[in-house]
């Protein structure tokens, strides 16, 4: 990022560096390319800002071609997940907006878009991971303002995941889901402080805190992701308000 | 003699080591584990730098010091940022036996204090690595 302009980028493992820059992204301050997953087949997934701040999703091929996601019922922006967007068939997850209703989609490799739609009547709904099945994960708010966590299947079936008690006073936001339907997220406790989860198909949670973790609004356990071998890796905000990493390994 | 108990407190010990090593290098466990062991890590050069608000971390993309992981793969390698007391931020890659390798990219703003630099987002199961 230089003069505020965001390019997106590619270190392949030999160190090699490649610029990711969309051509219709936008040049001032804040606009640009945001890449967000990159797969094992080399496909990139982001989306950029054009030059009058509209917001589009993108899927770059290996060899450096641009396709652009606009979600076709979308009239104010098309957002990629940030944390796990893209899978192994080059299916691309996130959200899109009319007005300043969010919902979640995702995109077939054949361009064959599908809302998410976990609680039709909520104003918010977020997609945060699809797996290589095809299964979402993903948050909604609620009609009380809180948020509940989902499991959505490609055949529909889904889960729901909410913390009870203090631990899940004010929400469940799930955030990313590995090839087993293992999701990981976080309930966010009457003060703001989050605690992490690892929910399962069949609605089981399993809540921890990693050590250090601040008990203050924001403060807590922050998941980002969680491999196929259960592995989930993530941050603490201490009580001071310093990040630090943390890796749980189920046993 | 080895007691019951002392062998069933050994035999855990191995079980424990042996799964969280497993876990570290990518290597497969049961799906249905519901105990964990939990590692907590700082990468050389990530801030210490109090924020005067937690607010820094509210979002996806967070901008308090430290050490924030953004992704793993099946590995076991993780990607993430940090922040230095200066602030800058620089992405590291670290690899399942927890070697960390700095990640900046040549033309990434690293101004002290104007908050910029490389933020790794993603990473696929050969190490390729994407951000901003």
């Amino acid at each position: 990022m230089t003069d505020e302009v965001v390019h997106g980028f590619i270190r392949e493992p030999n160190g090699n560096h490649i610029e990711v820059d969309d051509l219709a992204a936008g040049t001032a301050a804040f606009q640009g390319t945001r890449p967000s997953t990159i797969n094992d087949n080399g496909e990139v997934a982001g989306f950029y800002f054009d030059s009058s701040n509209g917001v589009h999703g993108f899927i770059r091929s290996r060899q450096g071609e641009f396709t652009t996601v606009d979600d076709p019922n979308a009239n104010n922006g098309t957002y990629i997940a940030l944390e796990q967007g893209l899978n192994a068939r080059g299916a691309v997850a996130g959200w899109y907006n009319v007005g300043f209703v969010s919902y979640g989609f995702v995109r077939e490799p054949n361009g064959k878009s599908i809302t998410i739609e976990p609680l039709v009547s909520s104003p918010f709904t977020l997609v945060g991971g699809i797996n290589a099945g095809g299964a979402v994960t993903g948050y909604f708010v609620t009609s009380t303002g809180s948020t509940s966590g989902y499991l959505q299947k490609p055949n529909g079936q889904t889960t729901f995941f909410n913390v009870s008690g203090p631990e899940g006073a004010l929400g469940t936001p799930a955030f990313t889901l590995n090839s087993r339907e293992e999701v990981t997220g976080i309930s966010v406790d009457a003060n703001g402080a989050n605690h992490g989860f690892i929910g399962f198909a069949n609605g089981y949670i399993k809540t921890f805190d990693a050590p250090q973790s601040g008990t203050g609004n924001f403060q807590g356990t922050r998941p980002t992701t969680i491999n196929d071998s259960g592995q989930v890796v993530g941050w603490v905000l201490d009580s001071n308000n310093v990040a630090h990493g943390f890796i749980l390994c189920p046993r | 003699m080895i007691t019951p108990i002392r062998f069933v407190s050994w035999y855990s010990t191995l079980l424990l080591g042996l799964f969280t090593a497993l876990c570290l290098l990518g290597l497969s466990l049961t799906a249905s584990a519901q105990e964990y062991q939990i590692i907590a890590f700082d990468v050389p050069g990530a801030g210490t730098t109090s924020s005067a608000s937690a607010a820094c971390a509210n979002g996806f993309l967070t901008g308090c010091y430290g050490t924030t992981p953004m992704a793993n793969n099946n590995a076991g390698e993780i990607v993430g940022i940090y922040i230095t007391n200066e602030g800058v931020y620089y992405g590291f890659l670290r690899s399942p036996r927890g070697q960390v390798t700095k990640l900046s990219e040549p033309n990434a703003d690293t101004t002290p204090g104007d908050f910029n630099g490389t933020y790794p987002m993603s990473l696929n199961s050969s190490g390729a690595v994407t951000g901003l």
